[in-house]
Formats: C-alpha cells, sequence, structure tokens
C-alpha cells in the first residue's frame, strides 16, 4: 500500500521533472531557431521579425531560471564550500539543514516580492513585445523561486528525517 | 526631523557632469535652499537606475521617484504624448517654437492626468536619417539596415510605414554594429550622434528633420502631493526654470553638433523636389495610422495643424505688409 | 544589529549555502534598511532580458558542452601540436591568444570560461600541461581581452568620459589603440610564465613537419572554419555577436551530430540539460548581483568609499596606488558597466588633476578591473571555474594565484608606464 503510493508519487515527480526538462530543452532549440532564422530573413531577403530579438532575450531569462529549478533538484547551485568539508559527520548535517532552511526562506520571500511585482505589471496592462503582456514574460521569476524555495524545504525535511532516523548498517 | 520632509530619488540617462545634471542640480540646490531642506533631490545619473522602462517600474513601485525619461518612454501612459513625433510634421525650429508654445501643455496635462508631474517639455532637437551611404528618395531608405530602438514601439510602427523593415537594438550595441555593418541607418538627433560617437561612423545625412524629439522630467504625482503646499510652489517655479534652461542650451547645443558634424566631412543631402513629395506622402500616411491606432486623438492633431497653418499664414501676412 | 547579519551571512557563504540565496538575503537585507519594497529584486533581475550581450552565454555554453563531449579537444590538441608544437608553451600561447580575442566580443560574463574552458582544459591536460596550470589558465583567460576592441566596457568608458567635457578628446578609436600594447604585454607576461613554469614539465617538443600538419588540418578540416565563422563573422559585420553565437550553436549541432557522428540524438538530449543547468546557475547568481549592484548603487556606497579613498590621496603615486586597490576591491562588487557609470565621473577630474592621461586612465581601470573578476576570496571568474570544472573553490584560488600575480605586475606596467598605452594616440 505505502509503497505504492510512493511509486506513483514518484511517477508524479519524475513526470513533472520530465516536463521541465523538456521546456529547458524545447526553449533553448527554439531560441537557436528564431536567432538562426533572423540572420537568414536579414542577410537573404533584408527582413526580419521585429519582435524576434526581444522574444529571443527573454529567453535567456526563462532559460536561466528553468535551468536554476533544474540544478536546485540536487542543490547544484554555485557555492564557496570553503568549511563544510572540514566539519564532522554530524555537525555537517546539521548545518546542511540550516543552510537548506535559510535557502528556502530566502527564495520564498523572493517568490512573494516577484509575485507582487507581476500582479502590479498584470494590472498596469503593460506589453511586451508583439503585444505579449510584461507580466507574462515576468511570471517564470516567482514561479522558478517558489518551485527552488519547496526543492529546499524538501531537501531539509529529507535531512532532518535522517538525522532522527539513522540508516541501520 | 522635518514631518513634511520630501526626498525625490531621481534617475537619468544624462552622465554625471553633462550639462542636463549641471541644471539640475543648481534647480535642486535652490529648493532645498528655499525650501529649508523640507524638498531635496537626490540624483542617479548615468542610467546606473537601468533604462527608462526599469526606472519607470521602479516608480511604480516607489524606490524612486522621478526620472529623466524621453518622450516615447511614456507613451504607456499618454500615447499622446508623441503627437511631435509624426514624421516630417514640423519642418522647421521656427514652427516648432510655435506649435509647442500652444500644444506644450496639452501634454504636460496628459501627463500630469496619467500621474506624472513634469514642469514642462524639455525639447531634444530634430532626428535626421543618419547613414552610410547617400539617401535622397525612400526608395533609398528601403534598401539600408535602418536601426531602432529596441523598445520604442511606436517609432517601430511609423518607420514600418516607410516600407523599412528595422533592425532593433539596444542604444550601447548600435556603434560596435554601425562599425561592423549589421547597420547602416540611424535616426537620432545631432547631439546624440555626436555624444554617443555615432558620427564616427556615418558619412551621409539627409537634410530634412523627420521628427522632433523631446523628454521629460517626469516625478510621481502622488509622491509630489505630499510636498507641502507651498513648497510645491517653489519646486515647480524653480524646476521649471531650471528645465527651460536646459531646453535652451540643447538648442544651442543641437547647433554646435551640426557644426561638428559638417566639419568631419559629413554630407547634407538636400533631397530633390520630386523626392520629398513623395516623402511627405508616405508621412502623411504615418500620422493617419497614428490616429487610427488611437495614438493621437484626431481633433489634438487637426489643433496642430491649425497652429501650423497659422503660423505659416502670418508669415505670409508679415511678408505682405 | 548589521554586522552580526553581515557575520550571519558570511558564516552561511562558508558552510556552503548556495551563493545566490547569499547575494540574495545581502541585497534584501540592505532595501529593507533602506525603506525600498523588495520588489525592486525582481525588476533587476528581470533586465537580464535587458541585455543583447547575455543571449552568447546560453548559445556559446551549449556550443562548449558539444565541442567537449566530441572529441574536437583530441583534434585541437593534434592540430596545435602540428602546426605550434616546436614552439614552447605553444597551446598555452594559442590558448591565451584566443580566450582574449573571445572575451573582447562576449565581455567576461563567464562566457570564455564556460565555453572556451571546455574545450581548452581537456587539451591542454592531453597535451601534458599539469591540471592546476590548466585550471588557472583558463580560469584567468575569461577576462582577458577587455582592452582588445571591440571589448564594450572600453566604449562605455570613452562614451562616458567624453561626456564629462575634460577638454581633450577621448574618441573611442582612441581608446581601442590605447589597449592593444597593454594587452600584448599581458599576453605576453602571462605566456613567458607558462613556458618558465613549465619549463621542467614534460610538455614535449615536435619539430614541424608538413605532412603531419596537413593531415591534422585534414581531420580537423569542419572545425576549422569555426572560429573564421565567429571571428571574421563578427569583424565584417555579417553578424552581431549573438547572432554569431546563435550561427555557431547549429553549424557545431550539424558538424559533430550529423558529419563527425560522435554524439547520437539521445545524448544530446542531456547535453542541452547539463549545459542549460549551468546556464541556470550562473544567469541567476548574475541576475541577483544586480540586485545588489542596484542596492550599492541606491546607497551610494561606491561613492562614500571613493570619498574615504581620495581623503589619503596626496600624490599622483598616492592616488595611483590607491586606484589600484581600490578598483581591485570595486572589481569584486560591482558589474563592470555599473562600476565604469559611477566611477569614471568622480575618478577623471581628480585623475586630471594629477595630470593623467583620461585614455591612460580607460586602460587602467579596466586593466584593473580584469584581475578583479578573480582575485580571492570574491571573483565571479572563480565561482564560475569551479562550477564549470567541478571544482571546490579553494583549488580554484590556488591555481589562479600565480596568473593573478603575473598580470598584477602587467597592470603595474600598465599603470606607471602611461607610455605603452599612449605611444600611438599622441
Ligand atoms: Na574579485
Ligand atoms: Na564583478
Amino acid at each position: 500500500m505505502t509503497s505504492k503510493r510512493k511509486s506513483f508519487s514518484q511517477n508524479i515527480v519524475k513526470l513533472l521533472q520530465t516536463i521541465e526538462d523538456g521546456i529547458l530543452i524545447g526553449l533553448l532549440l527554439l531560441m537557436i531557431f528564431v536567432a538562426v532564422l533572423q540572420i537568414f530573413l536579414r542577410n537573404l531577403f533584408d527582413s526580419g521579425i521585429l519582435w524576434g530579438d526581444p522574444l529571443v532575450r527573454t529567453l535567456v531569462l526563462w532559460i536561466g531560471l528553468i535551468g536554476a529549478m533544474v540544478a536546485s533538484r540536487n542543490n547544484h547551485h554555485i557555492s564557496i564550500d570553503v568549511i563544510s568539508r572540514y566539519l564532522p559527520d554530524n555537525i555537517k548535517k546539521l548545518t546542511d539543514i540550516i543552510i537548506s532552511i535559510f535557502t528556502s526562506l530566502v527564495c520564498a520571500v523572493m517568490a512573494y516580492y516577484s509575485l507582487v511585482f507581476v500582479v502590479m505589471e498584470k494590472n498596469d496592462g503593460a506589453l511586451s513585445f508583439a503585444a505579449v503582456p510584461a507580466w507574462i514574460c515576468e511570471s517564470i521569476i516567482p514561479v522558478s523561486f517558489a518551485i527552488i524555495s519547496f526543492r529546499y524545504i524538501l531537501f531539509s525535511l529529507t535531512s532532518i528525517t535522517k538525522l532522527f532516523k539513522p540508516i541501520p548498517r | 526631523e522635518n514631518a513634511y520632509a520630501v526626498r525625490l530619488k531621481i534617475a537619468t540617462l544624462s552622465p554625471e557632469g553633462s550639462m542636463w545634471m549641471e541644471k539640475m542640480r543648481a534647480g535642486a540646490d535652490m529648493v532645498a535652499q528655499k525650501t529649508g531642506n523640507r524638498v531635496t533631490f537626490k540624483f542617479y545619473p548615468g542610467g546606473v537606475m537601468g533604462n527608462d522602462k526599469t526606472v519607470l517600474k521602479k516608480i511604480r513601485i516607489g524606490q524612486l521617484q522621478g526620472g529623466a525619461v524621453v518622450g516615447g518612454s511614456l507613451s504607456q501612459f499618454f500615447p499622446a504624448n508623441q503627437l511631435y513625433a509624426q514624421p516630417l510634421k514640423l519642418t522647421s525650429i521656427k514652427e516648432v517654437d510655435y506649435v509647442r508654445k500652444h500644444m506644450d501643455q496639452y501634454i504636460i496635462d496628459g501627463l500630469n492626468n496619467a500621474g506624472f508631474v513634469t514642469f514642462g517639455i524639455i525639447g531634444g532637437g530634430f532626428a535626421y536619417i543618419m547613414s552610410q551611404n547617400p539617401i535622397n528618395t525612400v526608395d533609398d531608405l528601403r534598401n539600408q539596415k535602418v536601426w531602432i530602438p529596441d523598445n520604442d514601439k511606436i517609432s517601430q510602427d511609423s518607420i514600418k510605414t516607410f516600407g523599412v523593415t528595422p533592425i532593433p537594438l539596444s542604444i550601447a550595441d548600435v556603434r560596435t554594429s554601425l562599425q561592423t555593418g549589421l547597420i547602416n541607418t540611424v535616426v537620432t538627433s545631432p547631439v546624440g550622434a555626436v555624444v554617443l560617437q555615432w558620427h564616427t561612423q556615418i558619412k551621409y545625412i539627409m537634410d530634412i528633420p523627420l521628427i522632433y524629439l523631446h523628454a521629460v522630467l517626469a516625478v510621481d504625482k502622488k509622491k509630489f502631493l505630499k510636498i507641502k503646499e507651498q513648497d510645491r510652489a517653489v519646486v515647480t517655479q524653480v524646476m521649471t526654470k531650471a528645465l527651460k534652461q536646459i531646453d535652451i542650451q540643447n538648442r544651442e547645443d543641437d547647433i554646435n553638433a551640426i557644426q561638428a558634424l559638417k566639419n568631419r566631412g559629413i554630407k547634407f543631402i538636400t533631397p530633390s523636389k520630386d523626392a520629398l513629395v513623395e516623402w511627405h506622402k508616405v508621412a502623411a500616411i504615418a500620422s493617419k495610422r497614428m490616429i487610427e491606432s488611437g495614438i493621437l486623438p484626431r481633433d489634438v492633431v487637426d489643433q496642430l495643424d491649425t497652429h501650423l497653418s497659422d503660423f505659416h499664414s502670418n508669415i505670409q501676412n508679415k511678408n505682405d505688409q | 544589529m548589521i554586522i552580526l547579519l553581515i557575520a550571519i551571512l558570511i558564516l552561511f557563504a562558508l558552510l556552503g549555502a548556495p551563493l545566490f540565496s547569499i547575494i540574495i538575503a545581502a541585497a534584501m537585507t540592505g532595501f529593507y534598511f533602506g525603506n525600498i519594497d523588495l520588489s525592486v529584486m525582481a525588476i533587476e533581475l528581470f533586465r537580464i532580458s535587458d541585455t543583447p550581450i547575455l543571449l552568447a552565454l546560453p548559445l556559446f555554453t551549449f556550443t562548449g558542452y558539444i565541442l567537449a563531449e566530441s572529441n574536437t579537444s583530441k583534434r585541437l590538441v593534434r592540430l596545435t601540436q602540428a602546426l605550434f608544437g616546436w614552439m614552447p608553451g605553444g597551446l598555452a600561447i594559442v590558448a591565451f591568444i584566443v580566450c582574449a580575442l573571445f572575451t573582447a566580443f562576449t565581455g567576461a560574463s563567464g562566457v570564455t570560461i564556460v565555453a572556451m574552458g571546455a574545450l581548452l582544459y581537456p587539451a591542454l591536460k592531453q597535451a601534458g600541461y599539469k591540471d592546476k596550470f590548466s585550471l588557472g589558465l583558463v580560469t584567468t583567460s575569461g577576462s582577458l581581452g577587455l582592452l582588445l576592441p571591440p571589448s564594450l566596457p572600453l566604449i562605455l568608458y570613452g562614451i562616458i568620459a567624453q561626456q564629462m567635457g575634460s577638454g581633450k578628446e577621448i574618441s573611442i578609436e582612441k581608446l581601442f589603440i590605447a589597449g592593444i600594447l597593454p594587452a600584448i604585454l599581458m599576453i605576453l607576461l602571462l605566456s613567458l610564465w607558462s613556458i618558465w613554469t613549465n619549463r621542467k614539465n614534460s610538455v614535449p617538443l615536435i619539430s614541424f613537419s608538413l605532412q603531419k600538419a596537413l593531415s591534422a588540418v585534414k581531420e580537423s578540416i569542419w572545425e576549422i572554419p569555426l572560429p573564421i565563422f565567429v571571428f571574421t563573422g563578427i569583424y565584417s559585420g555579417i553578424f552581431a555577436v549573438s547572432e554569431a553565437a546563435a550561427v555557431t550553436a547549429m553549424y557545431v549541432l550539424i558538424v559533430e551530430v550529423f558529419i563527425y557522428k560522435e554524439i547520437q540524438l539521445s545524448q544530446l538530449v542531456s547535453i542541452i540539460k547539463e549545459s542549460m543547468v549551468m546556464v541556470g546557475g550562473i544567469l541567476l547568481i548574475l541576475g541577483v548581483s544586480l540586485g545588489f549592484t542596484n542596492f550599492l548603487i541606491d546607497a551610494e556606497a561606491p561613492m562614500k568609499l571613493f570619498d574615504i579613498c581620495q581623503t589619503y590621496v596626496s600624490s599622483k603615486l598616492v592616488f595611483l596606488i590607491l586606484l589600484n586597490i581600490f578598483l581591485l576591491i570595486l572589481g569584486a562588487m560591482l558589474d563592470i558597466f555599473s562600476a565604469i557609470i559611477i566611477m569614471v565621473p568622480l575618478m577623471l577630474p581628480v585623475a586630471l588633476e594629477y595630470g593623467i592621461d583620461p585614455v591612460h586612465l580607460g586602460i587602467i581601470f579596466l586593466a584593473n578591473m580584469q584581475i578583479g573578476y578573480f582575485t580571492p576570496p570574491v571573483g565571479m571568474n572563480l565561482f564560475i571555474a569551479g562550477y564549470r570544472f567541478n571544482k571546490p573553490i579553494i583549488e580554484i584560488y590556488k591555481a589562479t594565484i600565480p596568473f593573478m600575480l603575473v598580470l598584477l605586475l602587467a597592470v603595474l606596467i600598465i599603470t606607471y608606464l602611461p607610455w605603452l598605452s599612449l605611444v600611438f594616440i599622441s
């Protein structure tokens, strides 16, 4: 029963991760395609898509933030990490939990204030390129930070359970 | 210390040490002195707060209370502030003076209703077509790689009327792109060309003014109304005077810049009569489209046209007498 | 209170908290005490999409990953051995020059390390250079080339300085010319040092053979057009920088997947994913750093720091020494564009008072900032290199310090020998 439920939730997680990967890969291919198309149009036909460049630049932000989301799946972010490698195991476990909670909190605050900003932009009705509302382009900011925050809270929960239930040898 | 103290944080693209900054700082000092430091300004020059779009967002969240921005940047709040940006509508600085005397207030009021106090319009001179190949006819322009600012929807629309597919780039990329040939034509003011050193990369200027540029010092109205009423009058009076000085100095700078361009050996091309007819024909279509798409109210454009013909009949009368 | 918060953040950073979270926390704390709506962080992060040059980051990173996964580095080694194997330090010198040219038009945003480093790091090791040396080389080269045309920071300096109206003409052309000898000096010193430090190392010299060279060229025939694409494409104006990046990505994709067939389509998916995770890690830091920079600007911190420095200035020499120190610190805190916009108007009048040529000041400024990118403890390129090559940051510190000292020597020469910058322009 529990194992079945677990495999179900694992499948969901896997599916979500596949979707995440798919979006990331799709956006990069789209970016290369639009950028190359622009060159062809410009050099061969003396024309071009007016919103091509702003689209591509918005894609940079999206790819960056979705890439950062994927990076946080296994805490693969740039860090300075000079002390922790010399800490004893038990203390390191504890500091890892503190760090995860800290990161999760920071991202949650960031997600909240980004959301406030996006809602404000939506109410103002500002437009981005090709009549796309600006808030849609900006919406990736709260979404990505919310997901990163969620992932770090999961890390800390997993670490806490590990702390109380040491793995039997 | 003072319950009424208000500090206005203002961003601008003009760098520290430029004429703009000197005049604005002088104005700010005067305001501080006359209001006993109840109203102070803090400036962020050189674009450190971001481009106009970013500055307006920061005004929205209250990090900044104002910014010196070009007219086009405020068109999302009040589109008709692009009244003077109708191509080839205003053709001489005398026309501009006459029309502005009557129409500036319309733009100032419009922006005020949209939430920005402006202390007057700062003229930026005419923008010209500057290019690496000679441009005489509309067709000549169509064959060029024309730059357009990447965040200026209205200019993009109006250049499309001329049958041009422009290349949108940010200002930072223009110079390198001119050098490498990615673009070979820009539309900008003589001062802009000299300051950004684009003038080293162009050879020809078509000697008819394309559009009239302007900028404003836009201050968040909500914040402005927090200033005590008598101080508000002081700020308005002093800053209007300071900006007027910038407006006047801009005109001199414009003349000097044109001279500098001529000194560099850049050729000023006057289109032939036939070509000029076609330029005006296409320009008229651009104006019409600005009306049809709801950017400019028809009656306001008509008003401007009336002032223009008044101006010309006045001249006619003077000449007849 | 504030000191306590700073101490906690530093402790968290050293304990291995993600750098981006430390930067966000620091910036938000600052904004909070400055009574500024924290939404400003999102506004600043969004400025990533206002920065056209950043498009080069994902595209060149992707290209670099594909080249790293195929056998390109082996072919590159064979080719450079065949062409420059007779020359001591051949590949190292080639690496310096290529990285410098690459950085000249991508800026020092980390693209060089991620894209070129992926290729050069294994190649250097295959050619017999030590791991530590190779690591130091690619990290250092990530900002080499800021003084070469058409470097955007150089252009920006010219525009700002010109508008200050110092009386002297500061054309961008002059700056471009002034930067060339100092840039060559840097590459030269680094090359000499590379040869010297590898003198006992077993990088064997190979005498030149036309036959070997031809066969190496034939083997790499599909990859040789790449640098030609990138460099001539941009300098001739067929492509913008971002477009060159896109064309290169497309070209490499086709060549490695369909012509050399060294990468399977299934492999491609994981390459794209991995490379974009790398891009995400870097862009996130760049984006939140914009927020932190904005906090410093809002609080006018750089100006205050400069005022303090200025109170100690008594002569030209002291000014130059303080300038060097100050700019190194600044390079650790601000992005290069903000640093130029804020500091040049403050420094230029002082520099003029001491008789320093504005063009020379520009070269000094950028030469210092260039080192700031990889001076421990905080230099963006150190973090990027550690991330890209999966090495502890301490190891990167150790690997780059000798290179940093060599470049510091170059900066001192550039600073105190104005002739080097000004000889061709007066
Ligand atoms: Na540093
Ligand atoms: Na930096």
